[in-house]
């Protein structure tokens, strides 16, 4: 399972690598970039701000997961419509850019707590039937 | 003093006997280590002495200013130690103690159930009504430590 997930996080650090190449190498050679290639420097720039505010919560141990969860949702939510406004200055939005984008960045958010739940209510059933187990020798 | 040692490997179970003309210190402190040793004790800070309490009566061990204190059901008590917490949770690990956060270390078999609450966090109720966290990052740890103990059992 450990090599697997070794595996996987090669798999993915190449494909940003080389992902990121062609789009910085096809800047240099045409001096510009298409409309999917900036989708994707966008793309992977949300995806280093997400990745940076869910790891934070090592740093707040002792608080609720569910309240450092709400406070990552809104500094990320904050940071998204922050990059959307300066990315209004250099490209046009589209009218619903700011709804849309809410959106997307709330929809892995929901979907991260729901399966924290999940794997949650899992463990605890499991331990207390462990703990029968245990009490019950 | 003599010491005696005798090997006899048709024994069901391993014993120690001492012969004193008096109970003397030296005596005592030999009962006292063996005892210890036996019953799994430590060492704590009483009211105006030291003392010793079975490891199996305590329900959670907490890190407090640099002090580690014993909880029982109902009191607490300083232990005497100069290890760290993480060094405490290694060595009562196979008598049944588990880290669960930072600065606690809980007794499995003190545990009676656990829950979550609203707050999507994980909760050990104690058998003496008292509720301890767990936190995230000792959970791995929490629930392998109980697949383990029902697999082996506690002090195995």
């Amino acid at each position: 399972m450990n090599k697997l997930r070794e595996l996987a996080v090669v798999v993915a650090v190449a494909y940003t690598i080389v992902s990121l190449s062609v789009v910085v190498l096809e800047r240099i050679q045409k001096g510009g970039i298409v409309h999917e290639q900036r989708n994707l420097l966008m793309q992977f720039v949300f995806s280093g701000l997400f990745v940076g505010i869910l790891y934070l919560q090592h740093f707040f141990e002792s608080v609720s997961p569910l309240i450092v969860g709400v406070i990552q949702l809104v500094v990320a939510e904050s940071l998204v419509m922050l990059v959307v406004y300066a990315s209004s200055f250099v490209a046009e939005v589209h009218p619903d850019g700011y709804r849309d984008m809410f959106v997307s960045t709330l929809v892995p958010f929901v979907i991260g707590a729901l399966v924290y739940y999940g794997v949650l209510y899992h463990d605890v059933r499991k331990n207390n039937r462990l703990l029968k187990q245990i009490h019950g020798r | 003093m003599k010491l005696n040692q005798y090997q006899n490997k048709t024994l069901s179970e391993d014993y120690v006997d001492i012969y004193y003309q008096q109970p003397t210190e030296k005596i005592t402190a030999i009962i006292e280590f063996i005892e210890r040793v036996v019953d799994e004790k430590v060492r704590v800070r009483l009211t105006d002495t030291y003392g010793y309490i079975l490891l199996s009566s305590i329900y959670y061990i907490e890190s407090v200013d640099r002090k580690y204190m014993a909880n029982l059901a109902k009191e607490s008590h300083q232990l005497q130690t100069d290890v760290t917490l993480k060094e405490l949770a290694e060595r009562f690990q196979e008598v049944g103690f588990v880290r669960v956060s930072k600065s606690l270390i809980v007794n499995v078999a003190k545990v009676e159930k656990v829950a979550m609450d609203l707050n999507m966090r994980m909760l050990a109720y104690l058998t003496n009504g008292e509720v301890v966290q767990i936190n995230r990052s000792y959970k791995k740890g929490f629930n392998h430590a109980l697949v383990a103990f029902a697999k082996e059992g506690i002090g195995k």
